[in-house]
C-alpha cells in the first residue's frame, strides 16, 4: 500500500491521476479489494485493520487532492502559455467620437468664466433690427453698419451679425448689476477663404453702478482669459473702435507660432489679434433706460480662437464635418 | 488710408524716428498698422542722362541711346516709346542685379551694343505707373549723374497702410495722421508759410454765384485759368503707392491735395456752366429733390456734395478756366440720403465725406493751389466765394473724478489737459477744480460726449499703460434656465462622443429646393432670406440632415469606410420659429477593421444603430410610424419614444438615395432636443435573489409588429418577470406565412428564490395569454 503514495507523488498528469484514483478508490480498486479482506478477520483484528485501512483511506485521498490542485493549477498556466498572444498587435486605435474644436474652444472658455462668476444666456439667431444694430448705436446709416454684411429676412428681420443683442434683451430684462456672457453663432454675408457665412462668437458683458466697472477691470478679466487659454504669452492692447463700446480695444496676444518673431501666421507682425472689447458706450444704456451705470463689454470669434489653440489650418473645414479633421480631437 | 513715412516728414518731423517705432505708436493710438512695405532700388541703378536719342537702323521699335551716367557715356538700346534727348532716367549699369535671375550684361542687339539699360518703375522695384521708362525730375531731389538711385530718400520710402476705423475720418489724410503722431511723439506739426499768389482780376468778374439758403455743406471757391502744368516725378510715384493713379494733370494735383491734407477738392470746366450776356458763368447752389446740396447750372445738377460729380464737367487737359471747390459736409447728412435713394457716387470721394472729411477749407484748397503755382503756370483770381456753416461748438464737461474711476487709474490733471490740447482741443474754462470743459475740435465730428474724450485720453496714455484690476462684484446666483440648458447640450454632446461619433457643424442655411425635393418643411416664402449667398443656401434648415449627410458623402470622397456624426443645432418651422433639433447620423463599417474582426468589420444595421441611439440618450422604444421623406427608406423606419412620448425618428436612407450619394448603408436619427430628459437618474429598491431566463420561441404571423406583442406583454406579465425582449427571428418555408421569434424572459422575484415551478408557470400564462390573443403556436 504504501508503494501508492509513492505513486501520486510521481504523477504528472492529470489523466494519470484520474486512472490512478480508479484504481485505489474506484468499486474494484485496491481500497475496495482490502475492505472486503476484513470479513475473513475477527472483531478484534477487524476494528484494528478498519482503522489502518481508514487512515490509509484519508492519507491517499488527501494526497491525491493535493496533486490534483498542483497539477490542475499546472495544467492552467501551461494552457495560458499555450494561448499566449501578441499584445503587440494592438493598433491603438479608439472608437470613441470627439467634440468639435469650435464647440470645445466654447466649453473651455464658458468654464472659465463661470468659474469667474459670469452668468450664461444665450438669444435668438433671427434678430429685430433694434436689437442687433439701433440698441447698438448703430442707427440706420451709420456707416459703420456696412461693415457687417447682414443677411435680411423678408419680413423686415435678420440674422444677427453679432451675440451683443443678447446685451440689450438681457438689460432690458434685469436691473444691473450683470456679469454674462454669452456664446453662439452669428452669421454675415461673406464667404471666401477667411470667411464663413456663420460663425461663433462669446459676448460678454459687466454693468454695474457707476464707478465701480472700470476699463483697468476689462483689461483683468481679458488678460487672464487670454492666459487660461494660451498660457504664458504677451498681451497687447490697441485702442480700436466699435460703435457699442468707448473706448474700445482690440487685443493681440504674441504670435503663439513664432513666439513673436513674425511669421507667416502673424503676417510677420509677431502678433495675433484675438479680441475686441471696450466701456459700453452711453447710448447703448441710453437705449435700455440705464441711467448712472457703468460698464465693459467684450466679443471674440470663437473659430479664430479655435484655429490658434487647436492648429486648425483651415477656417471653412470646420464646417464640413470632415473627418480628416475631426477625427484628430479624440 | 496709406502714408508714408517720408511724405509723413512733410508735416511731422520723423527723421529720428525709425519706421518700426511710427508703426508701434501708430497702434498703440489706434491706428491699426495693416502692412509696411519698403521699397528700395536695387544697387547699380543709377541717374542718368539722356544726351542722344535716334532709331534703331535694324528694328522699328528700338532706340539707340547715349546716357551719360556721369563718369562716362554709354550707348543703350532702348525699347521704351516715351524715350527722349534731354531726359533724366534710372540707369541699370552692367552687373546690376534687378530681379534674382535678371542681371544687366554688356549685349549686342540686333547689330547695336548696348550697355545698361533704362528702366521703367517696375523694373526697379516700384510701383509701376506708366508704359515706358520713368523719367525722373528735381522733385525726387536734386539729381547727381551717376549718382545711384537707392541714395534718394524720397525714392526709398517705406509705405504703411493703416486699417482705419469707422469713426476716424480725421485720419484720412497725411497730414491728419501726422496730427495724431504729433501727440503721441509730443513733436510740433509744421505749418504752410508760403502764401498764394493772386492777381487783381477777380473771381466775381467771371462767375456768378446764385446760393439758396438752408445748405447744410461748408464751400470755398476760387478761379483760375491755366497755362501749363507739370506733374512732378515724386507726386506720380506717391499716387501710385496709394494707388489713385489719374490719367489728367490737374486731377492728379487734386487727389494728391486731397490725400494730402484731407480737404475734399473738386474741379471744374468753368466754360461749361453756360455764360450770360457779359461773359459770366452762373453757379447754382440749391437742394435737389432728396435735400442733398448740389452744384448746378440753369439745366442740369452737376455734382453733389460729399457725393458725386458729373464727368462731363470736369476739366480735360487742354480745358483752361477752371473753377476749384472745396467743400465739407456733416457725414451724417449724406450717408442716410445716399443709403435710403441709392444714388450714384464716387467711391473714393464719398468714402471720405461720409466718415468726415477736413473741414478747413482754406488750408487744403491753399495747400493745392500753391502746388499749382510751383509746378505749373496758372492765373488765380482773387477773391473767393464762400459759403461757411457757422456750426455751434462742441462742448463737453470732464470730470476728472469720473475719469479716474472710468478708467481705473488716476492720471495726473496736468497730462490729461496736455493730452488733450495737442489734439485740438480748447480748455474753454476750468468749472471747478475737479471739471473742465473742453470744446471738441471741428475736425473731430466723431466726439461728443464725456466718454468720447475719455477714450482720447486712454488712447494717448497708452492702454497698455493703464494696470489691470479684478472687478468687485456683489455675489449673484448664476445658476439659471440657460445654464441648465448649456449643461444638459454639453451632456448630450460628450455623451454621443463617447459613444463613437464626431461632432460637426454645419451652417443654418440649405438648399430649398433639396428640402421640398425630400418633403421636408420648407420656410414660408414671405419669411425667408433676401439676399442669400449661394443657391446653395437660400434658405435656413428645417432639418439637420441634409447637411449632415452631405458631410457624409464628402467623407465617402475621401474614402473613408465609416462615418459617425452628430450636429446639436438650431432648425427653423415654417413660420421660423427656432427650435434645437439633435441628429445622428452613421455609414457604413460598425467599427474600425482591426484583429478581432480579421479587417472586415460588419456594416451598420438598424438595431446596432438603435442601440448607439440609446446609449447616448438611455433607454427608448421604437414605434412604427409613418415616413413622410423620399429621403428614407419606409421599411426601415420608426419612431423614437422616450419615457411614452415620441422625440423623434430613426430610419435607414432610401436605397435609391445611398447609391444617388455613393455613401454606403446609412442610418439616421433626428430629434427634437428640447424633449430629452436632462435629470439625475434616483436609485429603486433592489431584488436580493438570484435571477434567472427563459427563452420562448413561437411561430406568430408574418405581419404582426413586435410593438404589438411588446404593447400586450406589458399588460400581463407578473411582477417576477422583470424583463423581456426579442432575441431572435427565424424564417423558414416550413412555417408558411409563420416566422419564428423567440423572446427571452429575465424573471426575479423581490421575496423568494424562483422555483422551477414558478418559473414554467410564469412560462406558461405568457404563451396562454399569447395564444389567445395572437393566435400564435410554440414552435
Amino acid at each position: 500500500m504504501l508503494n501508492y503514495e509513492d505513486k501520486i507523488k510521481n504523477l504528472s498528469t492529470l489523466k494519470e491521476l484520474e486512472e490512478l484514483r480508479v484504481e485505489i478508490f474506484g468499486k474494484k480498486g485496491i481500497l475496495a479489494k482490502e475492505f472486503s479482506k476484513l470479513k475473513a478477520l475477527s472483531t478484534e483484528e477487524k476494528k484494528k485493520v478498519a482503522k489502518e485501512l481508514n487512515e490509509m483511506k484519508e492519507r491517499l485521498l488527501s494526497l491525491l487532492n493535493e496533486k490534483r490542485a498542483f497539477l490542475e493549477d499546472k495544467e492552467l498556466k501551461e494552457r495560458m502559455k499555450k494561448e499566449a498572444i501578441d499584445v503587440t498587435l494592438f493598433d491603438g486605435k479608439s472608437e470613441s467620437g470627439a467634440l468639435h474644436p469650435i464647440f470645445s474652444m466654447i466649453d473651455k472658455s464658458v468654464d472659465f468664466f463661470i468659474s469667474m462668476g459670469f452668468s450664461i444666456e444665450e438669444g435668438p439667431l433671427i434678430e429685430e433690427e433694434f436689437y442687433n444694430f439701433e440698441a447698438l448705436n448703430l442707427p440706420k446709416y451709420h456707416p459703420a453698419r456696412e461693415m457687417q454684411d447682414t443677411f435680411f429676412l423678408k419680413d423686415g428681420k435678420l440674422l444677427r451679425t453679432q451675440t451683443s443683442p443678447v446685451q440689450i434683451r438681457v438689460m432690458q430684462k434685469q436691473k444691473p448689476p450683470i456679469k454674462l456672457i454669452s456664446p453662439g453663432a452669428v452669421f454675415r454675408r461673406d464667404y471666401d477663404l477667411t470667411h464663413t457665412p456663420m460663425f461663433h462668437q462669446i459676448e460678454g458683458l459687466v454693468v454695474d453702478e457707476e464707478g465701480r466697472v472700470s476699463f483697468s477691470n476689462l483689461k483683468y478679466i481679458l488678460e487672464e482669459f487670454l492666459r487660461y487659454i494660451f498660457g504664458d504669452v504677451k498681451i497687447r492692447f490697441r485702442p480700436s473702435f466699435f460703435p457699442f463700446t468707448e473706448p474700445s480695444t482690440e487685443v493681440d496676444i504674441s504670435c503663439i507660432f513664432c513666439k513673436g518673431e513674425g511669421c507667416r501666421v502673424c503676417k510677420k507682425t509677431g502678433w495675433l489679434e484675438v479680441l475686441g472689447a471696450g466701456m459700453v458706450d452711453p447710448n447703448v444704456f441710453e437705449a435700455v433706460g440705464y441711467k448712472n451705470v457703468s460698464g465693459y463689454a467684450f466679443g471674440m470669434g470663437i473659430e479664430r480662437l479655435a484655429m490658434l489653440y487647436y492648429r486648425v489650418p483651415d477656417l471653412r473645414t470646420m464646417f464640413e464635418g470632415d473627418l480628416r479633421l475631426l477625427e484628430q480631437f479624440k | 488710408m496709406i502714408v508714408t513715412k517720408e511724405w509723413l516728414n512733410e508735416w511731422i518731423d520723423l527723421s529720428d524716428v525709425s519706421t518700426e517705432k511710427i508703426c508701434e505708436v501708430l497702434n498703440n493710438i489706434g491706428l491699426e498698422v495693416d502692412s509696411v512695405t519698403k521699397y528700395r532700388v536695387p544697387k547699380k541703378v543709377v541717374v542718368g542722362k539722356v544726351i542722344e536719342c535716334s532709331k534703331h537702323p535694324n528694328a522699328d521699335k528700338l532706340n539707340v541711346c547715349k546716357v551719360d551716367v556721369g563718369n562716362e557715356v554709354l550707348q543703350i538700346v532702348c525699347g521704351a516709346k516715351n524715350v527722349a534727348a534731354n531726359q533724366f532716367v534710372p540707369v541699370a549699369l552692367e552687373g546690376c542685379k534687378l530681379k534674382d535671375d535678371f542681371v544687366i550684361k554688356k549685349a549686342t542687339l540686333r547689330g547695336v551694343e548696348s550697355r545698361g539699360m533704362i528702366c521703367a518703375l517696375d523694373e526697379i522695384s516700384l510701383p509701376k505707373i506708366n508704359e515706358g521708362i520713368w523719367v525722373l525730375d528735381e522733385s525726387l531731389g536734386e539729381l547727381e549723374l551717376g549718382k545711384e538711385l537707392r541714395e534718394y530718400p524720397l525714392i526709398n520710402d517705406d509705405v504703411i497702410e493703416i486699417e482705419l476705423t469707422a469713426n476716424r475720418g480725421d485720419c484720412l489724410s497725411i497730414y491728419g495722421v501726422a496730427r495724431d503722431l504729433a501727440v503721441a511723439f509730443n513733436k510740433p506739426l509744421k505749418e504752410i508759410k508760403e502764401r498764394v499768389e493772386d492777381v487783381a482780376k477777380g473771381i466775381g468778374r467771371v462767375v456768378k454765384f446764385d446760393k439758396e439758403d438752408l445748405i447744410d455743406a461748408s464751400l470755398l471757391y476760387r478761379y483760375f485759368e491755366k497755362e501749363s502744368l507739370f506733374f512732378p516725378a515724386l507726386f506720380d510715384l506717391r499716387l501710385a503707392w496709394i494707388d489713385r493713379l489719374k490719367a489728367n494733370k490737374l486731377e492728379k494735383f487734386v487727389e494728391y491735395a486731397i490725400h494730402s491734407t484731407g480737404v475734399l477738392i473738386r474741379v471744374y470746366n468753368a466754360d461749361l456752366f453756360g455764360k450770360d450776356a457779359n461773359g459770366a458763368s452762373h453757379i447754382h447752389i440749391k437742394k435737389d429733390k432728396f435735400g442733398f446740396d448740389v452744384v448746378a447750372n440753369e439745366e442740369n445738377i452737376i455734382s453733389i456734395i460729399g457725393v458725386y460729380q458729373d464727368k462731363k464737367y470736369a476739366p480735360k487737359d487742354g480745358d483752361k478756366h477752371i473753377l476749384v471747390e472745396a467743400s465739407y459736409i456733416e457725414p451724417s447728412l449724406i450717408s442716410q440720403r445716399v443709403m435710403e435713394h441709392k444714388i450714384k457716387k464716387d467711391e473714393d470721394f464719398y468714402y471720405r465725406s461720409s466718415r468726415g472729411s477736413e473741414p478747413n477749407l482754406k488750408f487744403g484748397l491753399d495747400y493745392m493751389l500753391l502746388l499749382l503755382q510751383k509746378y505749373g503756370k496758372i492765373e488765380l483770381y482773387s477773391g473767393v466765394q464762400q459759403l461757411t456753416q457757422i456750426k455751434e461748438p462742441k462742448n463737453v464737461v470732464l470730470d476728472f473724478k469720473k475719469c479716474y474711476e472710468f478708467i481705473g487709474e488716476e492720471i495726473a490733471k496736468d497730462k490729461i489737459l496736455k493730452i488733450l490740447r495737442k489734439l485740438g482741443f480748447e480748455i474753454s474754462s476750468q468749472m471747478a477744480s475737479d471739471r473742465v470743459i473742453v470744446r471738441v475740435p471741428e475736425f473731430r465730428s466723431d466726439i461728443s460726449n464725456e466718454q468720447d474724450v475719455i477714450e482720447e485720453i486712454v488712447r494717448m496714455v497708452g492702454i497698455n499703460n493703464i494696470p489691470s484690476k479684478p472687478y468687485i462684484s456683489y455675489e449673484r446666483n448664476i445658476i439659471t434656465d440657460t445654464y441648465y440648458k448649456y449643461k444638459k447640450r454639453r451632456f448630450f454632446r460628450e455623451r454621443a462622443s463617447d459613444c463613437g461619433f464626431f461632432e460637426s457643424v454645419h451652417y443654418c442655411f440649405t438648399h430649398k429646393d433639396k428640402l421640398k425635393r425630400f418633403n421636408f418643411p420648407t420656410l414660408k416664402d414671405d419669411l425667408d432670406i433676401i439676399n442669400p449667398i449661394t443657391k446653395e443656401m437660400d434658405t435656413l434648415r428645417s432639418t439637420l440632415l441634409i447637411n449632415l449627410l452631405e458631410a457624409v458623402e464628402r467623407n465617402f470622397k475621401t474614402f473613408k469606410k465609416s462615418v459617425r456624426l452628430f450636429e446639436i443645432g438650431t432648425v427653423f418651422s415654417e413660420d421660423r420659429e427656432e427650435r434645437e433639433s439633435f441628429a445622428i447620423v452613421f455609414s457604413g463599417e460598425v467599427e474600425e477593421p482591426f484583429i478581432v474582426n480579421h479587417g472586415k468589420p460588419k456594416e451598420i444595421d438598424f438595431f446596432t444603430f438603435a442601440r448607439k441611439i440609446a446609449d447616448i440618450i438611455g433607454e427608448i422604444e421604437i414605434k412604427e410610424g409613418e415616413c413622410k421623406s423620399s429621403l428614407f427608406n419606409p421599411y426601415e423606419y420608426g419612431e423614437i419614444y422616450k419615457d411614452n412620448k415620441k422625440i423623434g425618428f430613426i430610419s435607414r436612407i432610401a436605397l435609391d438615395i445611398e447609391k444617388e450619394m455613393g455613401i454606403s448603408k446609412t442610418y439616421v436619427c433626428e430629434m427634437d432636443f428640447a424633449s430629452l430628459e436632462f435629470v439625475d437618474p434616483k436609485a429603486k429598491p433592489y431584488s436580493k435573489f438570484p435571477s434567472t431566463s427563459r427563452d420562448l420561441s413561437i411561430l406568430i404571423p408574418k405581419d404582426l409588429r413586435f410593438q404589438k406583442v411588446r404593447d400586450f406583454l406589458k399588460t400581463i406579465v407578473s411582477e417576477e418577470i422583470k424583463r423581456f425582449y426579442p432575441i431572435d427571428i427565424y424564417e423558414s418555408d416550413e412555417f408558411k406565412d409563420k416566422i419564428s421569434l423567440t423572446i427571452r424572459f429575465d424573471m426575479q422575484s423581490d421575496e423568494k428564490t424562483l422555483t422551477e415551478e414558478d418559473i414554467n408557470k410564469n412560462m406558461e400564462f405568457v404563451f396562454d395569454k399569447l395564444k389567445s390573443q395572437f393566435n400564435v403556436e410554440m414552435r
